[in-house]
Protein backbone atom coordinates (compact mmCIF):
# COMPACT_ATOMS: atom_id res chain seq x y z
CA UNK A 1 0.00 0.00 0.00
CA UNK A 2 1.08 3.54 -1.01
CA UNK A 3 2.43 5.53 1.72
CA UNK A 4 1.10 8.99 2.09
CA UNK A 5 2.98 11.92 2.83
CA UNK A 6 1.38 13.64 5.80
CA UNK A 7 0.56 16.64 3.64
CA UNK A 8 -1.54 13.94 1.84
CA UNK A 9 -3.29 12.52 4.69
CA UNK A 10 -4.10 16.12 6.05
CA UNK A 11 -5.96 17.11 2.40
CA UNK A 12 -7.77 13.60 2.10
CA UNK A 13 -8.74 14.31 5.46
CA UNK A 14 -10.01 17.85 4.98
CA UNK A 15 -11.73 16.20 1.91
CA UNK A 16 -13.69 13.88 3.80
CA UNK A 17 -14.71 16.62 5.98
CA UNK A 18 -15.83 18.61 3.55
CA UNK A 19 -18.58 16.02 2.17
CA UNK A 20 -19.26 14.68 5.69
CA UNK A 21 -19.86 17.52 7.47
CA UNK A 22 -19.66 20.61 4.96
CA UNK A 23 -17.63 23.22 5.22
CA UNK A 24 -16.92 25.68 7.56
CA UNK A 25 -19.19 28.71 5.43
CA UNK A 26 -22.44 26.49 6.22
CA UNK A 27 -21.88 27.56 9.84
CA UNK A 28 -24.49 30.51 10.14
CA UNK A 29 -24.42 32.28 13.51
CA UNK A 30 -27.88 30.73 14.65
CA UNK A 31 -26.00 27.08 14.06
CA UNK A 32 -23.03 28.22 15.88
CA UNK A 33 -25.09 30.00 19.07
CA UNK A 34 -27.29 26.36 19.20
CA UNK A 35 -23.93 24.32 19.11
CA UNK A 36 -22.28 26.70 22.17
CA UNK A 37 -24.87 26.47 24.20
CA UNK A 38 -24.76 22.97 24.19
CA UNK A 39 -21.72 22.63 25.04
CA UNK A 40 -22.44 25.06 28.31
CA UNK A 41 -20.10 28.03 26.13
CA UNK A 42 -21.25 31.33 26.87
CA UNK A 43 -20.89 33.46 24.39
CA UNK A 44 -20.30 36.75 26.34
CA UNK A 45 -17.68 35.15 28.11
CA UNK A 46 -15.85 33.33 25.33
CA UNK A 47 -15.73 37.12 23.35
CA UNK A 48 -14.49 38.39 26.66
CA UNK A 49 -11.51 36.37 26.83
CA UNK A 50 -10.72 36.99 23.27
CA UNK A 51 -11.13 40.80 23.63
CA UNK A 52 -8.55 40.28 26.63
CA UNK A 53 -6.45 38.54 24.11
CA UNK A 54 -6.87 41.34 21.47
CA UNK A 55 -6.28 44.14 23.89
CA UNK A 56 -3.16 42.68 24.99
CA UNK A 57 -2.11 42.98 21.39
CA UNK A 58 -3.29 46.27 21.32
CA UNK A 59 -1.00 47.49 24.01
CA UNK A 60 2.25 46.66 22.23
CA UNK A 61 0.44 49.05 19.36
CA UNK A 62 0.03 51.76 21.83
CA UNK A 63 3.18 51.49 24.21
CA UNK A 64 4.93 52.19 20.69
CA UNK A 65 3.04 54.98 19.86
CA UNK A 66 1.29 53.54 16.66
CA UNK A 67 -1.78 53.73 15.10
CA UNK A 68 -3.89 50.40 15.78
CA UNK A 69 -4.90 48.16 13.06
CA UNK A 70 -8.15 49.26 11.69
CA UNK A 71 -9.62 45.55 11.68
CA UNK A 72 -8.07 45.21 15.28
CA UNK A 73 -9.49 48.77 16.04
CA UNK A 74 -13.32 47.28 14.92
CA UNK A 75 -12.52 43.57 16.75
CA UNK A 76 -11.97 45.12 19.89
CA UNK A 77 -15.18 47.84 19.32
CA UNK A 78 -17.04 44.80 18.37
CA UNK A 79 -15.83 42.50 21.40
CA UNK A 80 -15.27 44.90 24.27
CA UNK A 81 -17.44 44.10 27.13
CA UNK A 82 -20.13 45.20 28.81
CA UNK A 83 -18.91 45.11 31.70
CA UNK A 84 -16.09 47.45 30.65
CA UNK A 85 -16.22 51.50 31.34
CA UNK A 86 -18.35 52.93 28.65
CA UNK A 87 -15.59 55.63 26.43
CA UNK A 88 -18.44 57.84 25.37
CA UNK A 89 -22.07 58.55 24.95
CA UNK A 90 -23.24 56.34 22.49
CA UNK A 91 -21.27 53.57 24.27
CA UNK A 92 -22.61 54.34 27.56
CA UNK A 93 -26.43 54.81 25.59
CA UNK A 94 -25.50 51.12 24.22
CA UNK A 95 -24.62 49.66 27.61
CA UNK A 96 -27.62 50.94 29.02
CA UNK A 97 -30.29 49.50 26.56
CA UNK A 98 -28.76 46.35 26.34
CA UNK A 99 -29.16 46.34 30.72
CA UNK A 100 -32.86 47.73 30.45
CA UNK A 101 -33.14 44.75 27.39
CA UNK A 102 -31.97 41.86 29.77
CA UNK A 103 -34.01 43.63 32.74
CA UNK A 104 -37.26 42.88 30.62
CA UNK A 105 -36.05 39.41 29.25
CA UNK A 106 -35.46 38.37 32.70
CA UNK A 107 -38.76 39.83 34.15
CA UNK A 108 -40.26 38.58 31.15
CA UNK A 109 -39.33 35.02 32.00
CA UNK A 110 -40.14 35.37 35.91
CA UNK A 111 -43.88 36.66 34.50
CA UNK A 112 -44.28 33.89 32.37
CA UNK A 113 -43.23 31.69 35.20
CA UNK A 114 -46.02 33.26 37.29
CA UNK A 115 -48.72 33.13 34.98
CA UNK A 116 -49.60 29.46 33.57
CA UNK A 117 -50.01 28.96 29.93
CA UNK A 118 -53.49 27.27 30.88
CA UNK A 119 -57.16 28.50 31.33
CA UNK A 120 -57.45 30.20 34.46
CA UNK A 121 -59.72 28.59 37.00
CA UNK A 122 -60.66 30.31 40.11
CA UNK A 123 -61.57 28.58 43.01
CA UNK A 124 -65.09 29.60 44.04
CA UNK A 125 -65.44 28.74 47.15
CA UNK A 126 -67.55 31.89 48.44
CA UNK A 127 -70.40 30.84 46.58
CA UNK A 128 -71.13 28.25 48.96
CA UNK A 129 -70.57 30.59 52.02
CA UNK A 130 -73.87 31.37 54.31
CA UNK A 131 -74.38 34.86 54.93
CA UNK A 132 -73.61 36.27 51.48
CA UNK A 133 -76.14 38.46 49.95
CA UNK A 134 -76.70 38.40 46.06
CA UNK A 135 -75.16 41.63 45.69
CA UNK A 136 -72.01 40.23 47.55
CA UNK A 137 -71.99 37.29 45.05
CA UNK A 138 -72.59 39.82 42.13
CA UNK A 139 -68.92 42.06 43.27
CA UNK A 140 -66.76 39.23 43.93
CA UNK A 141 -67.79 38.04 40.30
CA UNK A 142 -67.03 41.48 39.01
CA UNK A 143 -63.78 41.12 40.67
CA UNK A 144 -62.82 38.02 39.61
CA UNK A 145 -64.24 38.63 35.90
CA UNK A 146 -61.52 41.78 36.67
CA UNK A 147 -58.47 39.50 37.75
CA UNK A 148 -59.20 37.29 34.38
CA UNK A 149 -59.15 39.77 31.87
CA UNK A 150 -56.04 41.82 33.49
CA UNK A 151 -53.99 38.67 33.59
CA UNK A 152 -55.09 37.68 29.74
CA UNK A 153 -54.11 41.54 29.17
CA UNK A 154 -50.76 40.68 30.56
CA UNK A 155 -50.21 36.92 29.01
CA UNK A 156 -50.95 38.99 25.31
CA UNK A 157 -48.77 41.67 25.96
CA UNK A 158 -46.15 39.02 26.69
CA UNK A 159 -46.87 36.66 23.94
CA UNK A 160 -46.52 39.80 21.21
CA UNK A 161 -43.17 40.87 23.01
CA UNK A 162 -41.61 37.37 22.87
CA UNK B 1 -11.67 43.99 5.37
CA UNK B 2 -14.75 41.23 4.08
CA UNK B 3 -15.02 40.04 1.00
CA UNK B 4 -17.42 43.11 0.44
CA UNK B 5 -14.88 45.48 0.99
CA UNK B 6 -16.36 46.03 4.55
CA UNK B 7 -15.51 45.38 7.73
CA UNK B 8 -16.06 42.25 9.57
CA UNK B 9 -18.68 41.56 12.69
CA UNK B 10 -16.48 40.07 14.97
CA UNK B 11 -19.15 38.91 17.56
CA UNK B 12 -20.61 36.81 14.97
CA UNK B 13 -17.03 36.09 13.91
CA UNK B 14 -15.77 34.58 17.10
CA UNK B 15 -19.21 32.57 17.76
CA UNK B 16 -18.95 30.77 14.33
CA UNK B 17 -15.57 30.25 14.56
CA UNK B 18 -15.58 28.85 17.72
CA UNK B 19 -18.51 26.79 16.79
CA UNK B 20 -16.32 25.18 13.78
CA UNK B 21 -13.33 24.72 15.58
CA UNK B 22 -15.39 22.48 18.39
CA UNK B 23 -16.53 20.29 15.32
CA UNK B 24 -12.65 20.11 13.83
CA UNK B 25 -12.15 19.00 17.62
CA UNK B 26 -14.71 16.61 18.36
CA UNK B 27 -13.29 15.18 14.44
CA UNK B 28 -10.04 14.78 15.93
CA UNK B 29 -11.47 13.06 19.52
CA UNK B 30 -11.49 16.08 21.51
CA UNK B 31 -15.07 16.78 23.06
CA UNK B 32 -16.17 19.53 25.02
CA UNK B 33 -15.73 23.28 25.95
CA UNK B 34 -12.40 22.25 27.78
CA UNK B 35 -11.13 19.82 25.40
CA UNK B 36 -7.11 20.68 24.67
CA UNK B 37 -4.67 19.38 22.12
CA UNK B 38 -2.96 16.26 24.19
CA UNK B 39 0.09 17.79 25.40
CA UNK B 40 -0.29 21.44 24.15
CA UNK B 41 -3.03 22.82 25.96
CA UNK B 42 -4.17 24.63 23.47
CA UNK B 43 -8.14 24.70 23.87
CA UNK B 44 -10.38 25.52 20.41
CA UNK B 45 -10.75 29.11 21.96
CA UNK B 46 -7.00 29.57 21.69
CA UNK B 47 -7.06 28.86 18.22
CA UNK B 48 -9.92 31.06 17.13
CA UNK B 49 -8.28 33.74 19.72
CA UNK B 50 -4.78 33.24 17.51
CA UNK B 51 -6.72 33.19 13.97
CA UNK B 52 -8.72 36.33 14.69
CA UNK B 53 -4.95 38.26 16.17
CA UNK B 54 -3.72 37.21 13.25
CA UNK B 55 -6.31 38.46 10.96
CA UNK B 56 -6.83 41.36 12.65
CA UNK B 57 -3.06 42.68 12.54
CA UNK B 58 -2.99 41.73 8.95
CA UNK B 59 -0.73 39.03 8.97
CA UNK B 60 -3.77 36.34 7.23
CA UNK B 61 -5.17 38.57 4.55
CA UNK B 62 -8.50 37.85 2.89
CA UNK B 63 -8.20 37.43 -0.69
CA UNK B 64 -11.62 36.94 -2.71
CA UNK B 65 -10.28 34.14 -4.61
CA UNK B 66 -9.91 32.04 -1.46
CA UNK B 67 -13.19 32.43 -0.16
CA UNK B 68 -15.55 33.61 1.88
CA UNK B 69 -13.67 35.33 5.00
CA UNK B 70 -15.17 32.74 7.44
CA UNK B 71 -13.61 30.33 5.01
CA UNK B 72 -10.28 31.60 5.10
CA UNK B 73 -9.62 31.92 8.77
CA UNK B 74 -11.40 28.60 9.60
CA UNK B 75 -8.96 26.60 6.82
CA UNK B 76 -5.95 28.28 8.93
CA UNK B 77 -7.77 27.37 12.54
CA UNK B 78 -8.20 23.63 11.14
CA UNK B 79 -4.67 23.38 9.62
CA UNK B 80 -3.09 24.97 12.99
CA UNK B 81 -5.09 22.23 15.04
CA UNK B 82 -4.23 19.53 13.22
CA UNK B 83 -0.05 20.80 13.16
CA UNK B 84 -0.58 20.98 16.81
CA UNK B 85 -1.98 17.32 16.90
CA UNK B 86 0.53 15.95 14.47
CA UNK B 87 3.33 17.86 16.05
CA UNK B 88 2.68 16.47 19.45
CA UNK B 89 2.39 12.81 17.89
CA UNK B 90 6.04 13.39 16.58
CA UNK B 91 7.49 14.36 19.66
CA UNK B 92 5.97 12.07 21.74
CA UNK B 93 7.49 9.23 18.98
CA UNK B 94 11.16 10.76 19.42
CA UNK B 95 10.71 11.30 23.12
CA UNK B 96 8.95 7.56 23.88
CA UNK B 97 11.22 5.66 25.57
CA UNK B 98 11.27 1.10 25.82
CA UNK B 99 10.32 0.34 29.02
CA UNK B 100 11.14 -3.29 29.56
CA UNK B 101 11.09 -4.83 32.69
CA UNK B 102 13.34 -8.22 33.38
CA UNK B 103 11.20 -10.45 35.24
CA UNK B 104 13.92 -13.21 35.18
CA UNK B 105 16.50 -11.36 36.48
CA UNK B 106 16.83 -12.65 40.13
CA UNK B 107 19.60 -11.07 42.61
CA UNK B 108 19.32 -7.32 41.06
CA UNK B 109 18.55 -4.80 42.57
CA UNK B 110 16.14 -2.46 40.08
CA UNK B 111 13.70 -0.51 40.24
CA UNK B 112 10.65 -1.39 38.24
CA UNK B 113 8.92 1.63 36.39
CA UNK B 114 6.58 3.99 37.64
CA UNK B 115 3.24 3.77 36.86
CA UNK B 116 2.97 6.74 34.71
CA UNK B 117 5.58 6.05 32.67
CA UNK B 118 3.18 3.10 31.10
CA UNK B 119 0.95 4.85 28.31
CA UNK B 120 -2.60 5.91 29.56
CA UNK B 121 -4.97 3.30 28.09
CA UNK B 122 -8.16 5.73 28.00
CA UNK B 123 -5.87 8.32 26.52
CA UNK B 124 -6.29 8.71 22.76
CA UNK B 125 -3.08 7.53 20.52
CA UNK B 126 -1.51 10.93 19.31
CA UNK B 127 -0.21 9.36 16.65
CA UNK B 128 -3.18 7.41 15.04
CA UNK B 129 -5.00 11.00 15.90
CA UNK B 130 -4.31 11.96 12.29
CA UNK B 131 -4.72 8.76 10.95
CA UNK B 132 -7.12 8.67 7.21
CA UNK B 133 -8.25 5.15 8.69
CA UNK B 134 -8.63 6.15 12.45
CA UNK B 135 -10.75 9.03 11.64
CA UNK B 136 -13.32 6.76 9.06
CA UNK B 137 -13.37 4.23 12.23
CA UNK B 138 -14.41 7.94 14.26
CA UNK B 139 -16.96 9.04 12.03
CA UNK B 140 -18.42 5.64 11.24
CA UNK B 141 -18.73 5.27 15.43
CA UNK B 142 -20.61 8.68 15.63
CA UNK B 143 -23.72 7.01 13.13
CA UNK B 144 -23.88 3.34 14.58
CA UNK B 145 -27.88 3.49 14.58
CA UNK B 146 -28.96 6.69 12.77
CA UNK B 147 -29.98 5.29 9.12
CA UNK B 148 -30.35 8.66 7.31
CA UNK B 149 -26.62 10.01 8.66
CA UNK B 150 -25.37 7.20 8.25
CA UNK B 151 -26.37 6.50 4.35
CA UNK B 152 -24.64 9.85 3.97
CA UNK B 153 -21.78 8.73 5.87
CA UNK B 154 -21.36 5.15 3.91
CA UNK B 155 -21.89 6.99 0.55
CA UNK B 156 -18.66 9.34 1.47
CA UNK B 157 -16.48 6.66 2.70
CA UNK B 158 -17.77 3.86 0.96
CA UNK B 159 -18.88 5.12 -2.73
CA UNK B 160 -16.30 7.82 -2.43
CA UNK B 161 -19.02 10.49 -3.26
CA UNK B 162 -17.70 13.84 -2.17
CA UNK B 163 -20.41 16.33 -3.97
CA UNK B 164 -23.88 16.35 -2.44
CA UNK B 165 -24.87 16.37 -5.67
CA UNK B 166 -23.37 13.24 -6.13
CA UNK B 167 -24.14 11.83 -2.74
CA UNK B 168 -28.27 13.02 -3.26
CA UNK B 169 -28.51 11.18 -6.67
CA UNK B 170 -26.72 8.26 -5.25
CA UNK B 171 -29.07 8.51 -1.87
CA UNK B 172 -32.54 9.15 -3.77
CA UNK B 173 -33.19 12.38 -2.13
CA UNK B 174 -32.46 16.55 -2.82
CA UNK B 175 -29.13 18.12 -2.34
CA UNK B 176 -30.67 20.39 0.56
CA UNK B 177 -31.52 17.06 2.03
CA UNK B 178 -27.90 16.14 2.09
CA UNK B 179 -26.86 20.00 3.76
CA UNK B 180 -29.63 19.59 6.50
CA UNK B 181 -27.68 15.59 7.16
CA UNK B 182 -24.59 17.25 6.76
CA UNK B 183 -25.88 20.10 9.69
CA UNK B 184 -27.06 17.32 11.89
CA UNK B 185 -23.95 15.25 11.45
CA UNK B 186 -22.15 18.20 12.50
CA UNK B 187 -24.08 18.10 16.09
CA UNK B 188 -24.39 14.68 16.41
CA UNK B 189 -20.44 14.47 16.07
CA UNK B 190 -20.32 17.10 19.28
CA UNK B 191 -23.06 15.82 21.16
CA UNK B 192 -21.13 12.05 21.00
CA UNK B 193 -17.52 13.69 22.12
CA UNK B 194 -19.31 15.88 24.62
CA UNK B 195 -20.47 12.38 25.99
CA UNK B 196 -17.54 10.81 25.54
CA UNK B 197 -15.18 12.88 27.25
CA UNK B 198 -17.96 13.35 30.12
CA UNK B 199 -17.70 9.75 30.86
CA UNK B 200 -13.79 9.62 30.63
CA UNK B 201 -13.92 12.34 33.08
CA UNK B 202 -16.38 9.79 35.28
CA UNK B 203 -13.82 7.24 35.10
CA UNK B 204 -11.37 9.16 36.39
CA UNK B 205 -12.59 10.85 39.10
Amino acid sequence: MKRRTPEETRNRINRLSEALFGVPEEVGEEEAEQALREVGLDTEALQERVYQRLYAEAQQYWKAQKDLPTLLKKALDDLRPLSAPPRNEAELARQAKTSVERIVEKSKLLASALVPDAPLTFAESYRNKQGMTEADRKSIDAVQEQLKKKIERLKGKDDKGQ
Amino acid sequence: MSEHGQLPDFKSLSKRLMAYGLVVFAEFSLGGEDAVVPGTGLSAEDFVAKVLLEYATGKIKHQKSRGSLMTVLSTAMRNDIIDALRKKSHKLEETRATITVDEDSEGEDHEKPALDQFPQSLAPDPSSVVDEDEYRARVRAVVDNEPPLKDLVEAVLDLELYKPEDIADALGTSAADIQNRKKKLRRRLCQSELVHSTEEEGRTL
